[in-house]
């Protein structure tokens, strides 16, 4: 979306919580906007899934408010469906039946429905049309799922673990699908992911999700340009800002972890000897481990 | 509400259930054709028509519990459609076979016999009451929560027909059984079609509120 456009509240989140004998999601505070792609990361059981679950009505907050498209599911909920594909984590779908009997099903349920466009999809993933879903794999179970999710032209698009669990080349197919897909500007897309990499090549923004809260949302460029690791002299370290965690590197330098805060200006550019951006996943790990230090 | 998409629930679970209901149909028809031209009387007919009835309905379930229901749920339907999608599955499930034991029944000119009808509809209508509530747990309660019910249903009907043989190889019904037949003396003078009516009626009423059950139950529940 370029930015002198006003992007729209596809998704608003408040105060949202769901408790569970050992574990809570939330409180939750959140605005999903129209036209992005939004990257949901968190180890396994930080609730990734519950919130996608949440946010088509499978699963119910214990207090909080959700709209989709400003609209209640207590009272749209077959309006705010229409406009949603989903892909749940774990493979959903009647294994008696074939790939044509599922769209001439799910047609039904769709004003927009667009057989052409389903059916140039399985093609494209090469998904036997014939096949029993039960005698089909894993991976072309996802990729059966993802064209039943497109093919009604939805304007959010929820995926729960796509690529989890799938070969390289799958995985591969299914990210090259959804760099197209996202290339609709209108369209905002939510996937959750503990594969970072992924999140990497496809989210403009990303979430990360630590043991049932938000520990971080930003912008994919500016997580980049914040999150550095960086080698500095021992005694420029009080110089910095948004120093995350520190240790010794030798040769009276130090290794600083830096995060929110850290503005990466001139100013600081002079202290820095050398220093590279946090992939996804390292971000997560020093969340991950902030939080349990939280804890203790 | 949408009546549409509750259709294409009822049409989807006759197509995934059309084995079943096949062999389970032919079995039937053999059975009652069998205790007619027998003479026998019908309550073993019904007994195996809720038992089959029953069977139907939990694999429809049981369909639902490899993922169909979330399935559903991802749909743009609200949870009374499905809940009331299934529900009339069953119904129709019932009817499918009502119709299937009346073949035998026609076929051995016996629908003049009021009390061979009497016995289908009693027979619908326990259906009714097993399926309704069942239902409702599994909506609530998922899958497993009501195999223990449907094992003791199976159970029930099975042994209630034993004893009913036994009674019948016996020397009669015991005293107790005879005091409470004479105490029911009075229903003979009430028209039975009438009786039949209102039981079905009333059958159906009851499915219907648990129905209505099942619906806040799912509403309630996590999938």
């Amino acid at each position: 979306m370029s930015p002198n456009q006003q992007a729209a509240t596809v998704i608003s989140i408040k105060s949202l919580k769901k408790t569970f004998k050992k574990f809570q999601l939330g409180p939750l505070d959140l605005d999903f906007q129209q036209g992005y792609v939004y990257g949901i990361i968190g180890p396994n059981g930080a609730g990734k899934t519950t919130l996608l679950k949440i946010l088509m009505n499978l699963t119910h907050p214990s207090s909080g408010d959700v709209r989709i498209f400003g609209l209640s599911y207590a009272n749209d909920e077959a309006n705010i469906k229409r406009r949603i594909g989903f892909v749940p984590e774990e493979p959903y779908l009647y294994r008696l039946v074939d790939a044509q009997w599922l769209g001439r099903f799910v047609s039904a349920y769709y004003p927009n429905w667009d057989a052409a466009v389903y059916q140039r999809l399985l093609h494209e993933l090469n998904v036997d049309m014939r096949q029993p879903v039960h005698l089909l794999s894993r991976g072309t179970k996802v990729k059966l799922e993802l064209a039943m999710a497109l093919a009604h032209k939805p304007d959010l698009l929820i995926l729960d673990e796509p690529t989890s669990g799938l070969d390289p080349i799958v995985r591969r197919e299914i990210l090259h699908l959804l760099s197209e897909v996202v290339q609709d500007e209108r369209r905002t897309v939510l996937f959750s992911t503990h594969i970072t990499e992924d999140a990497e090549r496809v989210a403009d923004h990303i979430v990360f999700i630590v043991d049932g809260g938000i520990a971080l949302m930003g912008e994919r460029e500016a997580l980049r340009t914040q999150w550095r690791e960086l080698i500095v002299d021992a005694n420029d370290v009080r110089q910095l800002t948004g120093v995350i965690r520190t240790e010794d590197a030798g040769q009276g330098t130090v290794r600083v972890i830096v995060g929110e805060g850290y503005n990466g200006q001139a100013d600081m550019q002079r202290f820095v000897i050398n220093e590279r951006p946090l992939a996804l996943d390292e971000i997560l790990a020093e969340l991950a481990c902030k939080k349990s230090e939280a804890i203790i | 509400m949408n009546m549409s998409t509750v259709g294409m629930i009822i049409r989807k679970d006759f197509q995934q259930q059309r084995k079943r209901l096949l062999i389970s149909a032919a079995v039937l028809i053999l059975i009652a054709g069998m205790q007619l031209i027998d003479g026998g009387t019908l309550g073993v007919i019904s007994g195996i028509y809720s038992g089959f009835a029953m069977v139907t309905a939990m694999g429809a379930l049981y369909e639902e519990e490899q993922g169909g229901l979330l399935f559903l749920r991802t749909l743009p339907m609200s949870t009374g459609s499905v809940v009331l999608g299934k529900y009339l599955s069953a119904l129709a499930f019932l009817l499918f076979y009502a119709v299937v034991i009346m073949m035998p029944v026609s076929l051995t000119k016996q629908t003049s016999d009021i009390d061979v009808i009497m016995s289908i509809v009693a027979a619908f209508c326990v259906a009714l009451l097993l399926i309704g509530p069942t239902l409702a747990v599994y909506f609530r309660y998922g899958y497993r929560a009501i195999q223990n019910m449907f094992v003791g249903t199976v159970l029930f009907i099975v042994l209630s027909q034993f004893i009913v043989y036994l009674l019948k190889i016996s020397s009669g019904p015991p005293p107790w059984l005879i005091h409470i037949i004479e105490q029911l003396k009075w229903l003979d003078n009430v028209d039975p079609v009438l009786v039949s009516g209102i039981f079905s009626l009333a059958a159906l009423m009851f499915y219907a509120s648990m129905g209505c059950l099942a619906a806040r139950g799912l509403r309630k529940r996590d999938l």
